[in-house]
């Protein structure tokens, strides 16, 4: 048996706090036999197949202890990790530098490789490094500067025809090869569909471990390991990621959780061209077209500003009043999944659980009642607006900015407000 | 011609019953049901939609988890799989996505020597706990397979190979992949059905063979906590969103300008 966890009876006061914190729900409550001396009606049961042996539940029931004048209770959780040595754990020292993957996504570089190069920077900081960057793609070296520009001291350019469009295998094989060659310390991608898709791909090739759609990420000077903290459960539990023994430390990054490197004209920095030899790759995807979105519609997992319809909103025509805000704004359109489920817009809008998972700068909505799976997608964004007739709705209980009414008569007044302050 | 398809499911806390308590803004778990994970249902009934495509295509269902994941595997069989597979074993227990995507792979091989050649390997685009959206890519590495991830359509498929559409932020990508490959698959892609008689009949008559690390021939250095490069280190409750500020007015107008003048205030406008 790897691991073990457990309760002692007599120290459990059957507060529930232990279940609270568990985040892979592996511990029930179950009513006490009753014990003469023991007053307590429920008791803690920790399954131990189901548990990760994350600490979790130590961490609160010794805190509760710390706090309690009754030194009889609390501290009732005991977990010892008995640690198998994992394979092919690998000499850390010999990898440097902290690398950032700079996505090109249908010929375009996407800004997010500024918020990650502004990320390494920091990170490099702590550990005196340098930042490089790798970008990949057909005719990509002319990004090269660009990336230097905002924080690159060393850009990899892997160029090659074959690699014009993301390709699964093809960017693992690309990517994996380099890292293998030059031994990365820190590897961030954006948690982007590009760099979820073949993130943990790279990660499993080159035997490391990867952390998902982190928000923040340090560096421990004593260990010089990257902690990568991730929402999860829509942002109600926070977990942090460690990958002790492998290298590269693996993380995809949330886009717009960090703010963009300014450009620095003039910096200098190394452009190294990867030797390509994509005839030694396997190559059993055939990219055969991409099909832009129609219209000039904003993609809502980038934008700063989002405008979201619910129920609330009645009907395709109900989003006007949101598409005028949204235009004011600058911002994209999103909804709830209810909005998607009535056909009154495209899922490609819907922000949530099983939609997408955004966090812009402001996020207005109107007409939505704030499900836990609506705040899934959301509740990280930084400041909330919510619109609602109902004032006891969980979203406008939980937004930065509340406010009671009918969102077609609140909608156009601020749209109206916006504009006349704009001199419109 | 028939092709043999295994959909790999995950079962995850019934995202419907979570529910924030109000008062310590922590998760309320109380009496939390299990499910299949919801990508998952898009997987099992994308499987089934092929079999109707391609006759003689055979389902087959797995998933890595404790006793009573059975449950969902059974589930999945009332929904149209053929077959199902449960790996458990305590040694599996604390997983990352890493040694989770290689247990799967052992048991995909399992699968391949006791039933034949599998063509296809359907996942979810990611679970409603892990949340990660790893697992699917990962097996793809571990099978040395191509893979395809965030599918919205197969637009066509054989033996020999699939045409599918994956969903981009900025728009469709058409690809073609040959098999045997991978696939994670999001909800646009279909509209499950529910289980119907004949399905649950089938779901309670079904033996689930129980595999564990020897019958998979898993090295034990690769599975479970052990075998995880990452481990959550911890785990916290963010401090709780400040109930915010509730902006008044008489009109529809006043309340506008109030407003207006706070996202002003915080130069959001
Ligand atoms: C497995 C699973 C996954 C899910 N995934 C998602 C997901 O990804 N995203 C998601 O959003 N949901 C998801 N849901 C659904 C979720 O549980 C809710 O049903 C949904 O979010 C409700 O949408 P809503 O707030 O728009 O509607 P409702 O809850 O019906 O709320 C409508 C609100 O509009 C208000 N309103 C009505 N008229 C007006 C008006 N004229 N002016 C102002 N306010 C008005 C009402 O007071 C009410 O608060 C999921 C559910 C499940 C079970
Ligand atoms: C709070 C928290 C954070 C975590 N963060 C990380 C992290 O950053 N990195 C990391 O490596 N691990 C992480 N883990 C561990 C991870 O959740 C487990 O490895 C889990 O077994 C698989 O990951 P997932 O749930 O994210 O699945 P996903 O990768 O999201 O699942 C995608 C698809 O893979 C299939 N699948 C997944 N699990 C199974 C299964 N057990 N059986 C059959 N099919 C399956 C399903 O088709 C599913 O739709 C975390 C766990 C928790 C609780």
């Amino acid at each position: 048996m790897p691991n073990s966890i457990f309760v002692t009876k007599n120290r459990c006061t059957g507060c529930t706090s232990c279940a609270k914190a568990c985040p892979v729900s592996c511990i029930d409550m179950v009513d006490r036999v009753k014990e003469a001396g023991i007053p307590w009606r429920k008791l803690a049961i920790i399954d131990e197949a189901k548990c990760i042996f994350c600490n979790a539940c130590v961490e609160v029931c010794d805190k509760l202890g710390e706090k309690s004048k009754n030194k009889d209770v609390f501290h009732a959780i005991t977990m010892v990790k008995e640690k198998v040595e994992g394979k092919n754990n690998v000499d850390v020292t010999l990898y440097k530098n902290v690398w950032i993957y700079a996505e090109m996504r249908h010929g375009t570089l996407i800004p997010t490789a500024f918020e990650l190069l502004g990320l390494a920077r920091t990170l490099a900081g702590t550990l005196g490094e340098q930042v490089a960057a790798v970008v990949i793609g057909k005719d990509v070296g002319q990004h090269a500067q660009e990336l230097i520009a905002h924080g690159a001291d060393i850009v990899y350019v892997i160029d090659h025809p074959s690699l014009e469009n993301f390709v699964d295998e093809l960017y693992t094989q690309a990517l994996t090869e380099l890292i293998l060659k030059e031994r990365p310390n820190k590897l961030l991608l954006p948690a982007s569909t590009i760099g979820r898709s073949f993130g943990s791909r790279v990660a499993i090739t080159a035997n490391t471990g990867i952390t998902a759609d982190a928000t923040e990420l340090a560096i421990d000077p004593a260990t010089r390991m990257l902690h990568a903290t991730r929402p999860s459960f829509g942002g109600n539990l926070m977990a942090t990621i460690l990958c002790e023994k492998h290298r590269p430390e693996m993380a995809t990054v949330r886009p717009m959780a960090f703010p963009r490197s300014p450009r620095v004209d003039g910096r200098t920095g190394k452009v190294v061209n990867v030797a390509v030899e994509a005839s030694k790759w396997k190559q059993r995807t055939r990219f055969v077209r991409f099909e832009a979105e129609k219209g000039q519609e904003q993609d809502i997992t980038a934008a700063e500003i989002i405008v979201a319809g619910g129920r609330g909103v009645g009907s395709e025509t109900g989003f006007k009043p949101l598409e005028d805000l949204a235009h004011a704004l600058k911002g994209a359109v999103g909804a709830s999944r209810a909005a998607v489920d009535a056909g009154w817009i495209p899922y490609r809008h819907q922000i949530g659980l099983t939609g997408r998972t955004v966090r812009p700068k402001l996020y207005v909505a109107a007409g939505i009642s704030g499900q836990i799976q609506h705040l899934a997608g959301m509740s990280s964004s930084e400041v909330i607006v919510s619109i609602n007739k109902d004032p006891e709705c969980a979203l406008n209980k939980m937004a930065t900015l509340s406010i009671e009414g009918d969102m077609f008569e609140v909608l156009p007044a601020i749209t109206a407000e916006i504009n006349k302050r704009r001199g419109h | 011609m028939g092709i043999h398809i295994v959909v790999c499911i995950k079962q995850t806390p019934a995202t419907s019953n979570i529910q924030i308590d109000p008062v310590t803004g922590t998760l309320k778990r109380e009496g939390m049901a299990a499910a299949i994970n919801p990508f998952d249902e898009y997987g099992i009934e994308e499987a089934v939609r092929i079999k109707e495509r391609l006759p003689g295509t055979t389902v087959s269902v797995i998933t890595m988890g404790p006793p009573q994941a059975e449950e969902s595997l059974r589930e999945s069989i009332a929904r149209g799989a053929d077959q199902a597979f449960h790996l458990t074993s305590r040694a599996f227990a604390g997983a990352d996505t890493w040694a989770t995507s290689y247990t799967l792979f052992k048991g995909i091989q399992k699968i391949m020597k006791e039933k034949g050649p599998v063509h296809l390997v359907i996942c979810g685009k990611q679970t409603n706990d892990g949340d990660t959206g790893h697992v699917g890519p990962g097996i793809a590495a571990w099978l040395d397979w191509p893979n395809i991830a965030y599918v919205k359509k197969v637009e066509a498929i054989d033996d020999k190979k699939i045409v599918v559409q994956r969903m981009m932020e900025d728009g469709v990508d058409v690809l073609e992949m040959d098999l045997p490959a991978v696939i994670a698959v999001v909800k646009e892609i279909n509209e499950p059905r529910v289980a119907g008689l004949k399905g649950k009949m089938a779901a309670k008559k079904a033996v689930i063979p129980k595999w564990n690390e020897v019958d998979i021939e898993a090295d034990t250095k690769s599975i479970g906590l052990g075998g995880s490069p990452t481990v959550v280190s911890k785990s916290f409750n963010p401090p709780p969103r400040k109930g915010g500020v509730k902006i008044e007015g008489a009109t529809a107008q006043d309340k506008a300008k109030a407003l207006v003048d706070k996202l002003q205030e915080m130069k959001l406008i």
